[in-house]
C-alpha cells in the first residue's frame, strides 16, 4: 500500500494525501476521504512521511505580516536570538500587507516540516481560525490577541492611556488624534480607546478633542495633518498614533510655521519612540516597547510548546514606558 | 561536618567550597569532586551562613485569600512544585479575605531580609494595598488578578463566561446570573461583563432581577437562585461565577421542583472535582490554576535573578466543559 494507492481510493491527489499526513492544508471533506481509506486500509506511511511527521526539523516558521519594518526587524532579531541559542533555525515569511498573502504562507510552511510557526501581525488574523485548530504544530500569535492561540502582544490600551494622562493636558486642552482609522486593526482600535479615556480622565472635554484619520505614510498624514491646521490652526496637542504619522504632522507643523500661518505651535507626541524620529524631531512624549524582549518571550513560548512543557495556553501581554513627558 | 572537612576531603580549599555552594566559579573538575563529597557525606549548607553571604533568603512569601478553597490550592501547588525544584521554600500567609490582614503581610514581607520575593493572590485591591505594594523592595506577582503596571498571571474570566453564556443560550431565552462583588475583578466584574456581552450578542436584555450578587459559598447560591426565582417564575437559566454558587443554586431548583436541565439550565466556574460527580454533573470552565502557578512561580523567579525589562502580564486560556447541567 503506498500514498498512491490510498490517494486513488479516496479519490484524491497523492499530494493531497502528502499533505494529509504532514499537517497541510485540505478542506474538510477531502480529510474525511482521506482518513477513511486510510483507515480502510491501514495503511502505515512510508518510512520517508513518518520522518516528515515525526521527526523533529528544529525549524521554527516565522511569517511577518501587517506590522512595520522597525517592529518587524526586532521583533525577528528577538525570535532568533532565543531560537539560535535554543537549536532551531527559521524559515521566514514575509508577506506585506495582505490577508490572503498571510494564509497562503501559513498553509506553505505547514506544509514544510516545521515544529513551529510564529504569526506576527497587528492586523486582523487570517478569517480562517480553523486554520490554526488544524495545524498540527504549535502556533504563537505577536501582535494581537485570538482566543485559544498562544500570543504576545503589548499593552497599547494602556500605554495610549498613561501616554493620555502624562502629556500635560488640561481641561481646556484642545487635542488632535490621528491615526489609521483601521477598524480592522486591533492595535489601532485598542490605541484609539485607550487614548481618548485617558483624556476624559485628566478631564479634557470630549467636545475639544479630534480624531483624525490619516492613513498609514507619513504623506498622508502630513495632508490630513495640514489640511486640519488650516481650517482651524489652534490645536495644543497633535497625538499620533504612530511615529509615521507624528514625522507627518511635525512637517506640516513646521511648514505652516515658516509660511506664518500657525497661531499656535501645537505639541507633538508619537507612539512607538522612534530613534530616528527623535534624533531629527528632538525628544517628543511617546510610549517604548521592548520589541525585541517581546521575540525572545514569543520564542521562549514557542520552544516550551514544542517540547510539551507548556500546559496550557495563554498570552502574554508586555509593559511599556512613557518617554518624553 | 562542616565546609572545612568537606574542603579538606575533596582537596580543595575552603573558598572553592564555598563558591561552589553559593554558585561561584568552580572548574567542572573539582565541581564534581565536591558533589561527590557532599553527596557522601550528607552534608547540608546552613541556609543561615548562606543568607549573610548572599543577601538570599531563599524564601518566597505566598498571600493567600483563604484555605479551604480548590483553586487556591491549586494555585499554590502550581508555585510550590516550580519554587522546590529551584531550591526555594514557600511562606504562606492566609488573610481570610480580610483586606487588612493582606497589607498587613505585605508590610511584613517588604521589610528587609524576609523573603526574596512575593506572589500575592488577591481578589481586591484597596487604597492601602497600593501603597503597600509601592514600598516592597522585593519581586512581586499578582497571581488571580490583574494589577495595572505590575507583573501578574490571571484567568480569561471574561471569555470564559462568554463562552458559557452562549452554550447556555442556545436554548435559553430568560436567562439569570448570579455573580460575586464587582471589586474583585477577575470573578466579580469580567465574569459578569462576559455574561452580559453573550446575552447582548444573542440579543437577550436580561431584567435587573435576573442579576444577582452572592457570596462564594453554596448556600448563598442557594438564597440568591431562590429570590431570582421569585422575581423571575419564567427563569431558564442560572449562570453562576463558582461551582460553589452553581451548586446551591441547583439544589434550589430541585428543592422547587424544577428539573435540571430541562427547565432550567445551570453552570458554574471552576471545574471543582465536585463539578463531575455532582447529579447532574456540572457544566463549567476549567480554569488551569495550577498552571497559572507555575507560570507566576517562574515569573517571580526570573524577576529575583534579574530586575528590569517590561512589566508582565500572562493571560491563561481556559476550557468549557458541556456537562449534564445543560440541555
Amino acid at each position: 500500500m503506498t500514498n498512491k494507492e490510498v490517494a486513488e481510493l479516496a479519490g484524491v491527489s497523492s499530494a493531497a494525501v502528502s499533505r494529509y499526513l504532514n499537517g497541510g492544508y485540505l478542506s474538510a471533506e477531502k480529510r474525511e476521504r482521506i482518513a477513511a481509506a486510510i483507515e480502510q486500509t491501514g495503511y502505515v506511511p512510508s518510512a520517508n512521511a513518518r520522518i516528515l511527521r515525526t521527526r523533529k526539523s528544529n525549524t521554527v516558521g516565522v511569517v511577518l505580516s501587517k506590522t512595520d519594518a522597525r517592529t518587524m526587524e526586532a521583533v525577528s532579531a528577538g525570535l532568533e536570538k532565543y531560537l539560535y541559542a535554543s537549536g532551531y533555525g527559521t524559515t521566514i515569511a514575509y508577506v506585506g500587507d495582505d490577508t490572503m498573502a498571510e494564509v497562503t504562507a501559513m498553509r506553505s510552511l505547514l506544509e514544510r516540516q516545521i515544529d513551529g510557526i510564529v504569526l506576527v501581525s497587528t492586523g486582523p488574523v487570517p478569517g480562517d481560525i480553523e486554520l490554526f485548530e488544524r495545524a498540527r504544530v504549535p502556533v504563537v500569535i505577536v501582535g494581537q490577541r485570538v482566543r485559544n492561540v498562544n500570543c504576545v502582544l503589548f499593552d497599547v490600551r494602556g500605554a495610549a492611556y498613561d501616554l493620555a494622562t502624562s502629556l500635560g493636558c488640561t481641561p481646556q486642552s484642545k487635542v488632535a488624534y490621528i491615526d489609521a482609522g483601521d477598524r480592522r486593526q486591533s492595535f489601532d482600535i485598542h490605541r484609539r480607546r485607550g487614548f481618548v479615556e485617558g483624556l476624559a480622565q485628566v478631564g479634557v472635554d470630549g467636545g475639544n478633542v479630534t480624531i483624525l484619520t490619516g492613513g498609514f505614510t507619513v504623506s498622508s498624514s502630513y495632508n490630513a495633518v495640514r489640511e486640519l491646521l488650516a481650517k482651524t490652526g489652534e490645536f495644543d496637542y497633535i497625538s499620533c498614533a504612530t511615529d509615521t504619522h507624528a514625522a507627518g504632522a511635525i512637517k506640516a507643523i513646521r511648514e505652516l510655521r515658516d509660511l506664518g500661518q500657525l497661531p499656535r505651535m501645537p505639541k507633538v507626541s508619537g507612539f512607538g519612540n522612534d530613534p530616528i524620529l527623535q534624533a531629527v524631531a528632538g525628544p517628543i512624549p511617546s510610549v517604548e516597547f521592548d520589541y525585541e524582549e517581546c521575540g525572545i518571550k514569543a520564542a521562549e513560548m514557542m520552544t516550551a510548546l514544542i517540547k510539551g512543557t507548556a500546559r496550557s495556553i495563554m498570552s502574554l501581554q508586555l509593559g511599556y514606558r512613557i518617554v518624553g513627558v | 561536618m562542616d565546609i572545612n572537612e568537606i574542603a579538606r576531603r575533596a582537596g580543595v580549599s575552603r573558598a572553592t567550597v564555598s563558591r561552589y555552594l553559593n554558585n561561584g566559579y568552580v572548574s567542572q573538575e573539582k565541581r564534581d569532586l565536591i558533589s561527590r563529597i557532599i553527596r557522601e557525606t550528607g552534608y547540608v549548607p546552613s541556609q543561615h551562613a548562606q543568607q549573610l553571604r548572599t543577601g538570599k533568603t531563599r524564601l518566597v512569601g505566598v498571600v493567600i485569600p483563604k484555605i479551604n478553597s480548590q483553586s487556591v490550592s491549586r494555585m499554590v501547588a502550581g508555585i510550590t512544585s516550580v519554587l522546590a525544584n529551584n531550591n526555594y521554600q514557600v511562606v504562606l500567609a492566609n488573610t481570610d479575605n480580610d483586606e487588612r490582614v493582606e497589607v498587613d503581610y505585605l508590610n511584613l514581607f517588604a521589610r528587609r531580609n524576609h523573603v526574596d520575593g512575593i506572589i500575592l493572590i488577591a481578589t481586591q485591591f484597596t487604597k492601602a494595598h497600593r501603597t503597600a505594594i509601592s514600598h516592597l523592595r522585593v519581586p512581586l506577582v499578582v497571581l488571580g488578578q490583574r494589577l495595572a503596571g505590575h507583573d501578574s498571571v490571571f484567568h480569561d474570566d471574561y471569555h470564559a463566561m462568554f463562552d458559557l453564556t452562549s452554550l447556555v443560550l442556545r436554548t435559553s431565552r430568560m436567562p439569570s446570573f448570579l455573580g460575586v462583588l464587582k471589586e474583585d475583578v477577575s470573578a466579580g466584574r469580567e465574569r459578569r461583563r462576559g455574561f452580559l456581552d453573550a446575552c447582548h450578542a444573542a440579543g437577550i436584555t436580561p431584567p435587573p432581577d435576573a442579576l444577582r450578587v452572592v457570596k462564594f459559598d453554596a448556600d448563598s447560591g442557594y438564597f440568591g437562585a431562590e429570590q431570582i426565582l421569585d422575581a423571575i417564575p419564567t427563569v431558564d437559566a442560572i449562570v453562576c461565577a463558582t461551582d460553589d454558587i452553581a451548586f446551591g443554586a441547583a439544589m434550589c431548583m430541585i428543592e422547587y421542583g424544577k428539573r435540571v436541565p430541562d427547565d432550567v439550565q445551570i453552570t458554574g466556574v471552576g471545574d471543582s472535582l465536585l463539578s463531575r460527580i455532582s447529579r447532574p454533573s456540572l457544566t463549567t470552565a476549567h480554569l488551569p490554576y495550577k498552571t497559572s502557578g507555575m507560570e507566576a512561580a517562574r515569573l517571580l523567579l526570573s524577576r529575583i535573578e534579574s530586575s528590569g525589562g517590561p512589566v508582565q502580564e500572562i493571560i491563561m486560556g481556559y476550557e468549557v466543559y458541556a456537562r449534564n447541567s445543560i440541555r
